[in-house]
């Protein structure tokens, strides 16, 4: 649990906590400077500073789990699914160092180098890759595919929670059960013909980013991938989840049939299936495009019920309870109307 | 007369957004400064058109819930008593209970009337498109 007076204290409190940390880490005599905090990403706290040591500046990030949050989410899985895409070669963040409990940074963490130059769209920015959209959808869904390549191995299995459809559902079905602070229609109808017809594996099980979508990559300005971020959500699973989840209209920029902003979507999975050697299973994916609805929904619903109990004052929240919350429950409806028609 | 509260929140979104955001740059203060003024803008544009739909909403559920006939004689006297309503019950508590019903509703109807389950899903639909939100727009 997040240490409380801790995530209340000053920059100068938490400079103190990372030049211990890294002093140790490093066995040298560490300064921290210029600590920052990044604004979105309501699910962690992350702040970015300036290590200065003997050798020279080091620019680099702090996440830990804020006292309110989005989702509920393991900080050691997330620096593990970092450190096996890091390993793999993907374009990720390199992690540094993992807290995984509250000791040293307040709230478990853990520390990473900064990925210099890049830019993440907000939610209503159109055309946010311009002409380099189709360089940035290639290189998006060939990192995608790279990171549904990898065959989950022991430390995988160990490290991640495991779940296929049915427990994703769960998951999130109990996740708006404890959070809804009103009746959710739509979300109770399409979880039951979602657990009526819950699909198998579309593969062999992948290890699922789970948050794969616009504004949790960075690109430079001539449209080139510069990291995959947020791994909170990581698992193994399906990988249908990812695509389904990165090619909900939420995400698209208001460019109807372009994924993410960026490129058509046959185009988007025929790269997704080069670069990762699996088959794209449209079944399984109808069902999936509905569970990213409703995993959107139980998201936002949470997200409500933290500002509605006065957990958190953060608009991000707010705003997550507000219009993705209606955006989701409006085409989940309208998709469950068109399944059934 | 007195400011609309659509007026009244659409100023206050651009004072947020021209006064307070330029000040406070691309830092995390400045940004989340923009999420209110996006916030506010979006609710003000909501407040001109939001309550209208809902009362229309609102009365299409209550035709809805009152044609139906169910079965289950647990499910029918609830209904009975909740169409009965309660003239001390404020707005959103008699949504809470009528959006309720219908959750019962449709998961039976889902089981025993497909005629029924289909007029549930066609008032969810046109509800939900009613309740979505338009990206926040400066007023011309």
């Amino acid at each position: 649990m997040p240490d409380g007076a801790a995530l209340g204290e000053g920059n100068g409190d938490l400079a103190a906590r990372l030049a211990r940390t890294l002093g140790a880490l490093w066995g040298e005599p560490v300064e921290v400077e210029g600590i920052s905090r990044f604004h979105g990403g309501a699910a962690r706290e992350t702040y970015r500073f300036t290590a200065k040591r003997a050798g020279g500046d080091e620019a680099l990030v702090l996440r830990r789990d804020p006292a309110s949050s989005l989702i509920t989410t393991s900080r050691a899985a997330e620096f593990h699914a970092l450190a096996r895409a890091h390993g793999a070669g993907l374009p990720v963040p390199e992690p540094l160092y993992l807290a995984a409990d509250a000791h040293e940074f307040g709230a478990p963490g853990f520390l990473m180098r900064e990925v210099p130059g890049g830019r993440a769209p907000s939610l209503f920015e159109e055309d946010p890759y311009g002409a380099g959209r189709a360089t940035t959808g290639t290189a998006l869904f060939t990192g995608l595919g790279r990171l549904h390549a990898l065959v989950p191995d022991e430390e995988d299995r160990r490290r991640l929670p495991a779940m296929d459809a049915g427990q994703r559902l769960a998951h999130w079905k109990a996740e708006i059960a404890a959070h809804r602070i009103q009746p959710e229609p739509v979300a109770a109808a399409a979880i039951r013909w979602l657990e009526a017809k819950v699909p198998a594996p579309s593969g062999a099980t992948a290890i699922v980013h789970g948050d794969f979508r616009s504004g949790n990559f960075l690109v430079d300005g001539e449209g080139r991938l510069l990291a995959l971020l947020d791994w909170e959500m990581a698992h193994l699973g399906d990988p249908m989840e990812d695509l389904a989840w990165a090619m909900d209209p939420l995400w698209s920029h208001g460019m109807h049939g372009h994924v993410a902003g960026t490129l058509p979507r046959a185009e988007a999975i025929a790269v997704w299936a080069a670069a990762s050697g699996r088959r794209f299973d449209p079944g399984a994916f109808e069902w999936w495009q509905l569970f990213a609805g409703v995993m959107g929904l139980a998201i936002w619903i949470s997200s409500s019920f933290e500002v509605a109990r006065h957990r958190t004052v953060d608009p991000v929240m707010a705003f997550a309870g507000t219009y993705p919350y209606r955006f989701h429950n409006a085409q989940v409806a309208a998709q469950l109307k068109r399944l059934m028609a | 007369m007195s400011l609309s509260v659509a007026q009244s929140l659409q100023s206050l979104a651009l004072a947020q957004a021209l006064m307070v955001v330029p000040a406070l740059g691309d830092s995390y203060e400045g940004k989340t400064a923009a999420t209110i003024a996006a916030l506010l803008l979006m609710l003000g544009q909501a407040m001109e058109e939001l309550p209208g739909r809902r009362h229309e909403s609102r009365r299409a559920l209550e035709q809805l819930l009152r044609g139906v006939e169910v079965s289950d004689p647990a499910l029918a006297l609830d209904l009975d008593h909740i169409l009965a309503g309660d003239s001390d019950m404020n707005w959103m508590a008699r949504d809470a209970v009528l959006m309720g019903a219908l959750v019962e509703v449709h998961a039976w109807a889902d089981r025993h009337d497909a005629a029924l389950a289909a007029r549930c899903r066609d008032w969810l639909a046109d509800w939900a498109a009613g309740e979505r939100l338009d990206p926040p727009r400066l007023p011309t």
